[in-house]
């Protein structure tokens, strides 16, 4: 069940523009988020929430569920990822458009054609992580993935890090021809 | 065009003929995306960047050709049952079906083609044609892409190409989607063996209407991921490819199947037949598996029309599914108890006006 009402942001405590209440096994979940929050945390277009529903209840109750049970998690992990990235001196935030860089990492998105400027150097280590996927030899491809996970560890990007464990992983549960 | 209008005109050729060889490759869309410079994408944006958004895109799109009469609406004006039916007409994407202000469609009056405005990007156009016609397809959108390239300040990066809310989708900014009839290939329990195969020539296939147990009425979705920059030509040749050699392939198993001496596929049209001439009651997903045996049963010659001319009959039965899936998106299935029942009657009187019988050697 899902229903909307008006309350605090659980965020920011700034009046919230939507509310929902959900019962999973039973169990009653509440999420009030303002527009900007509910932004940051995937959910794009707030005033869509009720037609959206309609569509894709499963996927929306899915969401909601998810961001109950983690934002405190994601809040902690975000100030920790925020302060990291400013150590390692990127930009953090799109100045065109606001946008975040957690919030492409969580997303995959991008908030404007500015942040692809913005966000040049995160989106050209994905690319190197993508392109790494397409090399011929396992052989060679585990070395390389190696040698990027080793790069990753020492500028402390645990995010990286474990895309590029589990890519080994999954190299060495291959069979070998 | 109003909207009464656009739903009570002849639909499209697309949306109810087949494709000159058969029924498997239905529809086949390809999907153009652009985003203006200077704006946030529609996902990130509030109501008044996506309102100037439209007020930069709609001008130029009614100047296109053919856009004189079109239907234009903004998404907040659409009731939840005019987008329902838009999207049982395939005219309407589910991401732009929840969007509200400062969102709008376009279509002209030859329903040739789907313009949306702030849908996942500033501007999406759906080409369609029936069956596989790619090229035809790809001629129409590079003369759209032509004359608005011309005139709207489009993003891009010149090593990057069209810059999209996905960055993984930056670069030629076209997709094509094909809606593929594939029962002897689920049948026969080899679809997940060509999900795979696919998977490994870069192409990606997914059910149409699953939902969550079976994959109802064997309709597939074929689609390319978007191209990197000046790969399209490319990208189609493989596509194109592809798309052919699975079209041989559901047919060859259609012909295993016709040779197994056990009978399975006409006793499974023969059931699915039964069931649409007499149930009184039908869900729409066991319409929808019902109507995709009873395709398979005429294709293959179990079944033959009496009245009908193939080609004809191949058409009628589009028509019938078209009816079907407007019948069910007018309302949903808990709020309208008589909806099974009306689905049952409208099958009932379309196989007793087409009447079948099975060939001499199943019956």
């Amino acid at each position: 069940m899902l229903r909307l009402q008006v309350k605090k942001c659980h965020i920011c405590g700034k009046r919230a523009s939507i509310s929902l209440t959900q019962i999973i096994n039973g169990q009653i979940s509440e999420l009030a988020l303002c527009e900007s929050c509910a932004k940051e945390k995937g959910i794009f277009d707030p005033q869509t929430l009720t037609f959206a529903e309609k569509f894709f209840p499963e996927d929306i109750k899915a969401k909601v569920d998810k961001i109950v049970r983690e934002l405190a998690g994601m809040q902690q992990g975000e100030a920790t990822d925020s302060a990291k990235d400013e150590q390692r001196d990127l930009l953090v935030r799109c100045p065109v458009c606001q946008f975040s860089l957690s919030t492409h990492r969580k997303t995959g998105r991008l908030g404007c054609p500015s942040c692809y400027t913005v966000f040049a150097r995160e989106l050209a280590q994905e690319a190197g992580v993508m392109s790494s996927d397409t090399t011929d030899s396992p052989a060679d491809e585990r070395t390389e993935l190696e040698r990027e996970l080793q790069q990753a560890i020492e500028r402390e990007d645990y995010e990286t890090a474990a895309v590029l464990r589990d890519r080994i992983r999954q190299l060495n549960d291959t069979p070998h021809p | 065009m109003t909207f009464e209008q656009l739903i009570q005109a002849t639909p499209p050729e697309w949306l109810l003929k087949s494709s000159d060889a058969d029924d498997i490759a239905i529809v086949t869309v390809g999907r153009l995306v652009r985003n203006l410079d200077g704006f946030p994408f529609p996902g990130w944006s509030t109501a008044d960047d996506r309102k100037k958004v439209s007020e930069q895109v709609l001008p130029v799109l009614r100047q296109l050709r053919g856009m004189k009469n079109a239907f234009c609406a903004e998404l907040s004006d659409l009731s939840y049952e005019q987008r329902r039916l838009l999207l049982a007409r395939k005219q309407l994407t589910p991401c732009m079906a929840a969007r509200q202000d400062g969102c709008h469609i376009l279509i002209p009056p030859r329903q040739n083609a789907i313009y949306m405005v702030n849908e996942e990007e500033h501007l999406v156009v759906h080409c369609c044609q029936r069956g596989n016609r790619i090229r035809d397809i790809l001629n129409d959108l590079s003369k759209i892409a032509a004359t608005l390239d011309g005139k709207l300040n489009f993003a891009r990066l010149p090593e990057t190409g069209n810059l999209t809310s996905l960055p993984s989708e930056a670069g030629d900014g076209l997709q094509l989607y094909t809606m593929l009839h594939l029962p002897a290939l689920t049948l026969g329990n080899m679809m997940s063996q060509v999900t795979k195969a696919l998977e490994k020539l870069h192409i990606n296939i997914s059910p149409c209407y699953s939902d969550g147990e079976d994959d109802t009425g064997s309709l597939f979705i074929l689609y390319t991921l978007p191209g990197p920059i000046d790969s399209t030509a490319e990208i189609a040749g493989h596509y194109q490819k592809i798309l052919r050699q699975l079209i041989t392939r559901e047919r060859q198993v259609r012909q295993r199947l016709l040779e197994d001496p056990e009978l399975r596929l006409a006793d499974n049209v023969a059931r699915a037949y039964g069931t649409l001439r007499h149930a009184r009651r039908l869900t729409l997903r066991e319409t929808r598996n019902a109507l995709s045996m009873l395709r398979l049963g005429t294709a293959t010659q179990v079944l033959e029309w009496e009245n009908l001319d193939p080609t004809d009959a191949t058409d009628s039965l589009k028509e019938l599914d078209l009816i079907i899936a407007l019948t069910s998106a007018a309302a949903r299935e808990e709020e309208e108890p008589g909806l099974p029942t009306a689905r049952a009657t409208l099958t009932r009187s379309f196989l007793k006006a087409h009447p079948l019988h099975f060939a001499p050697e199943f019956s």
